[in-house]
Order: structure tokens, then sequence, then C-alpha cells
């Protein structure tokens, strides 16, 4: 018994390290995944919060079987579909114009780049999920292999998807302006 | 613009929201002293109602308490048994892919609209034999007609009529919940395999 606490706080001591050395890295991308399921900002911290519930519960059987990143990608994505299919699906105004609207790109003006970067999350949580995790994983850097690794589609079906992700997501921005 | 250039501009612009919610290890905590109780909860109203009965029947041999052991250990049977079966297969790792879990998930919902088919008539059926025990072998009224209907109006049962009716109307509200969340993510796992369209 005395040597059974010890060992299993001693287990509990590695999870937490390794949970918390997993935030620290990934923290910001699972909260930006997150915020591309909601923009209500309580619901994306109680979102936010379950994601790091579900990683928390599946670290100890996590055996290095893929990366980091797509094993935590993998749960955000999962836990955020769950929440957006108990809701109201939102579907992606899909316009007809295919003119690539000039992107204003002054650096300078931080202003514009937080507005810009508010339009882009406003028009991401409009596209469909299925190409909304595409776009999201891209932006986030990640490769096709590791998208497909994900989602669970051929790295074809990636690119396919990836692209007409763009289209939409252009359609939309310009739809702001 | 060229199209990796854009690419880079809204890379730079998704990254630049770089803010991580704050008390993270203590509403983990929470949750998981949630899960807990919660757990603890359920053993507890099991052993309590099975194992309390039993001993019940063995220290008062009453013709009542054996009946109640007998129904009691016969409903949760029924009910676990039902419960294990309808759980089969429904267990995947979290970290499934998104193709994998829309399935799982789809399964998931289609076992707990069952589920709302199963629990009512359970609920019917433990109801009635809790007050058909309650008036046989508790209740002083007269064993009759009009003895059934003072019995069935009474003020304790007037709470349980109101308390069905609210579970009835919460079961239904669930239920559609249930059927639009299976609707949505049948949409999604569709949009996974479906052909795409490029303009």
């Amino acid at each position: 018994m005395s040597d059974a606490q010890p060992e299993g706080d001693g287990r509990r001591a590695d999870l937490e390290r390794r949970f918390s050395a997993l935030f620290a890295q990934y923290g910001a991308s699972v909260a930006r995944l997150a915020a591309s399921y909601t923009h209500n900002s309580t619901e994306r911290e109680d979102l936010f919060q379950d994601i790091a519930m579900a990683i928390w519960q599946a670290l100890p059987r996590f055996r290095q079987e893929c990366s980091d990143r797509t094993f935590l990608f993998r749960i955000a994505h999962n836990r955020g579909i769950s929440y957006v299919s108990r809701r109201r699906l939102p579907v992606a105004a899909i316009v007809d114009e295919m003119d690539v609207p000039d992107m204003r790109t002054d650096p300078v003006a931080a202003l514009v780049n937080q507005q810009e970067g508010e339009q882009l999350l406003d028009a991401i949580r409009r596209l469909p999920v299925s190409y909304r995790q595409i776009i999201t994983l891209t932006l986030e850097d990640l490769s096709y292999a590791d998208i497909a690794e994900v989602v669970g589609i051929s790295e074809g079906n990636v690119g396919v998807r990836l692209t007409r992700a763009r289209q939409l997501l252009r359609q939309l921005l310009q739809v702001q302006k | 613009m060229t199209l990796d250039r854009e690419l880079e501009v809204w890379r730079q612009q998704w990254q630049a929201d770089a803010a991580v919610p704050q008390g993270l290890p203590a509403a983990i905590e929470h949750q998981t002293r949630n899960m807990r109780v919660l757990l603890a909860v359920q053993i507890a109203v099991t052993f309590i109602f099975g194992v309390g009965s039993i001993a019940w029947a063995f220290v008062s041999f009453q013709e009542d308490a054996t009946v109640l052991t007998v129904a009691m250990w016969t409903f949760l049977t029924i009910g676990w048994t039902f419960s294990l079966a309808n759980r089969r297969g429904t267990w995947k790792p979290a970290t499934s892919t998104t193709a994998a879990f829309l399935d799982l998930m789809i399964v998931r919902c289609r076992r707990r609209l069952r589920t709302m088919a199963f629990a009512p008539a359970f609920y019917v059926a433990v109801l009635s034999f809790n007050l058909a025990w309650t008036w046989i072998y508790q209740d002083s009224t007269r064993h009759d007609a009009s003895g059934l209907w003072t019995f069935l109006t009474s003020g304790p049962n007037l709470v349980v009529w109101i308390v069905t009716a609210g579970l009835g109307v919460l079961a239904v509200g669930y239920r559609r919940r249930i059927q639009t969340q299976v609707k949505n993510l049948v949409t999604v796992r569709r949009q996974l395999d479906e052909p795409v369209r490029t303009l």
C-alpha cells in the first residue's frame, strides 16, 4: 500500500507534467481551434475546457502512435464537431463571384490586422465543418499527411478540399468587405 | 496576390491570436472531482437499493420485503442488461480520426434514441410496481375501486404525477435534441465522403 501510493502519485505527477508541456506548446492552437467552432466567448472557454478534459483523459493511453500535435488536434476537432452537432450547423453563403480580392497587407496597421484577423475567424466559422477543419489545420501549419491523419481521409482528398475551402473562404471574406 | 501569399497572410492573421484561457488545472480538477462524485453516487444508489432491500428482506422475514427485493433485483437486472447491451461497440479512444469519430457519434446517438424508447416503458413498469406495492402493503385505504382512486389522488401521489409529467416533457425535448444531433452528424459525415466540387 505504501509503495502503491507513491507510484500512483508519481504517475499523476508525470501525467500533469506531460499535460502542462503539451498545453505550454499547443495551448494557443487548441484555443484557436475552439474559437473556430463558436463566436461566444463563454462557450469558447467551455469548449476549450472540454477539449482539455478530453486530452487529460486520453493522455494516459497515448503511446506516441502519432505526433503530439496530431493527437491534440484530433481530440480538439472531435470535441468541436461534437459541440456544433448539438446546434444548428452554420452554412456557408456561397457566392458565384470568383475574383480574388486584394488583401490589405499593411503590416504597421495593427488595428487593421486585428480587424482582419477577426474577419478571417468569422468567415472560417461560417464554413461547413469539413472545410473548416481542413483550413484551420492548414493555418496551424500541419502538412497534408498530418491533416489526412487527423481527419481520416487521403492526402489527395486533403488537397482537393483545401482548394475548395480556400475558394469558399475567399468568397466569404469578399462578402464581408 | 499569389495564392500562396494569400495563405501566408491568412496564416499570420490566424496565428496572431495566441491567447490561452487561464485556470485550466483548476477546471480539470473540478471536472475530475465531479466525475468521481457521479460514479460514487451511481454505486451508492445500486448498493443502497439492491443490497439494502436484500438486507431488509432477511431481517424482516415479511412478504412485502421479499416481493420488493425480488422486484428490485428484477428491475436492476433488466436495467443493467439493457444498458450494457446498448453500450456494446460504442467505445473508442477519443483520438480517433474525425471520420471514425463521426461514425461512432452517430452510433452513440442512435443508441441514445433507443434508450429513449426503452426508458419510458421501464419507468412506467417501475412506477406501476411501486404504486401497486405501496397500495397493497403500505396503504390503509380500502382495497376496492374507490380506495384505489383515493390512493392515486392522495398528496404524495399527486407529486409523483407532476414529476412524471415533468420527466415526460424533458424526455420529449431530449429526444428532439438527439434527433437534431444525429441529423447534423450525418450531414458532416456525408460532407467528408462526397466528391468536392471546385469552381
